[in-house]
């Protein structure tokens, strides 16, 4: 299967500031000390290919550099060094609602949002209702979205995110937010895309959901990728990096405890 | 939250083909929700962006026109003020909107992937649209009661217009861009600002600049002349304003390309400036 995603030595610096200089009068004043600062590598030489059609997971220990890989792909960021190639449409997720309005009502914030994903008003006139409907916020129309409860925000924000037609989805743990049900509602339609053949990179701190859904992990710490392959395996290992021996058994122990309670709770429920 | 998935399909959209199509609606989208932005939650809303003018219209034709008798026998001076007034309210809230206009979609700019150039011209499409309805009111009002003078020459209008709108686009590209890294552009705009509109021949007719066609030009002449809002302001009068008034190439001949060089000279810097900084927009906001 041909790639979708091909990453070499890509590289991303990011400049941490010793002093301040937002003022032009620091930039005069202090113009022989140049400007100060070190240098902090979000990624080194990260390289890996993404087949089309697999649903690959990032995971690792906060300020890994796994947030900046997804901004890089996305073309938020400019890498510093290295190559992208990305061989497809691309939407992603890293937050939910990403130029909503709250003044607006969820009418004109699916014009909005459906605008960022490139969707024309044309395009989407037509479909308000249907959107609506799927969001189950078909009384709401004309209420400005700042009045919504955070579920509803979420509900129109996820609805208009999936909206537009991509070969590749790129998330955030957006999955995050929301009840149960909802994080359930979105692996159906992941799921979906997946039979669809689209390819997916989510990122999560979620072993569970890692597991459960993802072809292939990767680990990184540090900038780098650390472990590379089956999701069980992967998430094995950072299990052990992160956990000392008497904590992985205390989790296993905590697990089974858990699904003994949800036995017993099903066991007495009439 | 069962009920999201029963009774509605929800069908994938392909998006346009061309990112030029993409990059327009994003445009539109983003001119529309700032206009509607702007005037919501006020009891007068689109009211205020004609009061402003028009209270500048009013204090600057009180001083200058009759305590100071400044265009005493120019053709139309009232009406010369206030086009002069609602063309310079349209560069200076068109410019100090979009100084912002990066710095404060910050959220967006973290998130999503567009390019973003759409934000600043979408702004300026904003301040376009409040000051083409403006333009309209004006004439509605002027035309009929014999204030305004439409000529041949008037066809010549849309080019200024545009001269207009490339200046205020090429600025607003440039400042922006420099707002992220350095926030005191704000202020030194305010008050380049004030210098400009005292310099512009706003207040006062061109003819003040000059003390007859043909004779020696003062260096005040040449300042003035230059000043790609001076020149626009002058044409745009000339041209549709009253006969009368003489476009500015009657007093500078061939020196009159050097405020347009200077419009597209501006506009180049500006595009150069915006998409040298603009990979360093994400991180920095």
């Amino acid at each position: 299967m041909s790639a979708s995603i091909t990453v070499t030595g890509l590289s991303k610096r990011f400049r941490i500031p010793l002093d301040r200089s937002t003022t032009l009068k620091y930039r005069f004043t202090h113009w022989r000390s140049a400007s100060r600062y070190r240098d902090f590598y979000a990624l080194r030489n990260v390289s890996f290919e993404v087949p089309q059609g697999q649903f690959l997971g990032i995971t690792g220990p906060n300020g890994c550099g796994k947030s900046t890989l997804l901004k890089l792909l996305t073309r938020i960021y400019e890498p510093d060094s290295g190559t992208l190639g990305v061989d497809g449409e691309v939407s992603a997720f890293l937050e939910l609602g990403v130029g909503f309005n709250p003044e607006l009502t969820a009418r004109e914030n699916i014009f909005l949002g459906g605008a960022i994903l490139g969707l024309s008003r044309g395009q989407l006139e037509p479909r308000v209702g249907t959107i609506l409907r799927f969001a189950d916020l078909e009384e709401f129309a004309e209420l400005k979205i700042k009045n919504y409860s955070s579920g509803m925000q979420v509900r129109l924000a996820f609805t208009v995110a999936i909206l537009a037609k991509a070969d590749i989805l790129l998330m955030d743990e957006v999955l995050a937010v929301g009840d149960v049900n909802f994080q359930e509602k979105c692996f159906d339609v992941f799921r979906r895309f997946k039979r669809e053949g689209r390819t997916i990179i989510l990122v999560s701190h979620d072993l569970g959901i890692l597991n459960q859904y993802c072809d292939r992990v990767l680990l990184m710490q540090h900038g780098e990728i650390v472990a590379d392959g089956p999701a069980e395996r992967v998430t094995e290992t950072y299990l052990q990096m992160t956990l000392s021996p008497d904590e992985i058994a205390a989790r296993a122990d905590a697990e089974e405890a858990i699904l003994l309670e949800r036995a017993a709770l099903r066991a007495h429920a009439p | 939250m069962s009920t999201l998935v029963e009774g509605a399909r929800l069908d994938v959209i392909p998006r346009p083909a061309s990112s030029f199509q993409r990059n327009l609606n994003l445009v539109r989208e983003l001119a529309i929700t700032n206009f509607k932005l702007k005037y919501t939650g006020s009891a007068l809303g689109y009211l205020w962006s004609l009061v402003k003018p028009l209270m500048l219209f009013g204090i600057m034709y009180a001083v200058f026109a009759r305590l100071l008798r400044a265009g005493a026998g120019a053709p139309e001076f009232e009406v010369q003020l206030l086009f002069a007034i609602v063309l310079w309210n349209f560069f200076v809230e068109s410019t100090s909107t979009a100084i912002n206009s990066i710095a404060s979609a910050g959220s967006l700019i973290r998130k999503a992937y567009f390019p973003r150039w759409i934000i600043v011209v979408s702004s300026t499409l904003t301040a376009l649209m409040t000051f083409v309805i403006n333009t309209c009111l004006i004439l509605l009002i002027t035309v009929p009661i014999g204030h305004m003078h439409p000529s041949l020459r008037s066809f010549i209008a849309p080019v200024f217009f545009l001269e207009l709108v490339m200046l205020i686009t090429g600025l607003s590209l440039l400042l922006s861009a420099l707002f992220v890294f350095y926030r005191d552009v704000g202020h030194i705009w305010e008050i380049i600002s004030l210098v400009l509109f005292y310099a512009s021949g706003i207040v006062f007719p061109f003819t003040v600049f000059v003390t007859a066609p043909g004779v020696h030009p003062s260096r005040d002449f040449w300042f003035a002349g230059f000043n790609p809002i001076a020149q626009i302001v002058q044409d745009l009068r000339a041209a549709l304003v009253d006969p009368g008034i003489h476009p500015t190439v009657f007093y500078m001949g061939p020196a009159f390309v050097v405020p347009v060089l200077i419009v597209v000279a501006l506009f180049a810097i500006g595009f150069v400036v915006f998409h040298r900084l603009t990979p360093r927009f994400a991180e920095s906001l």
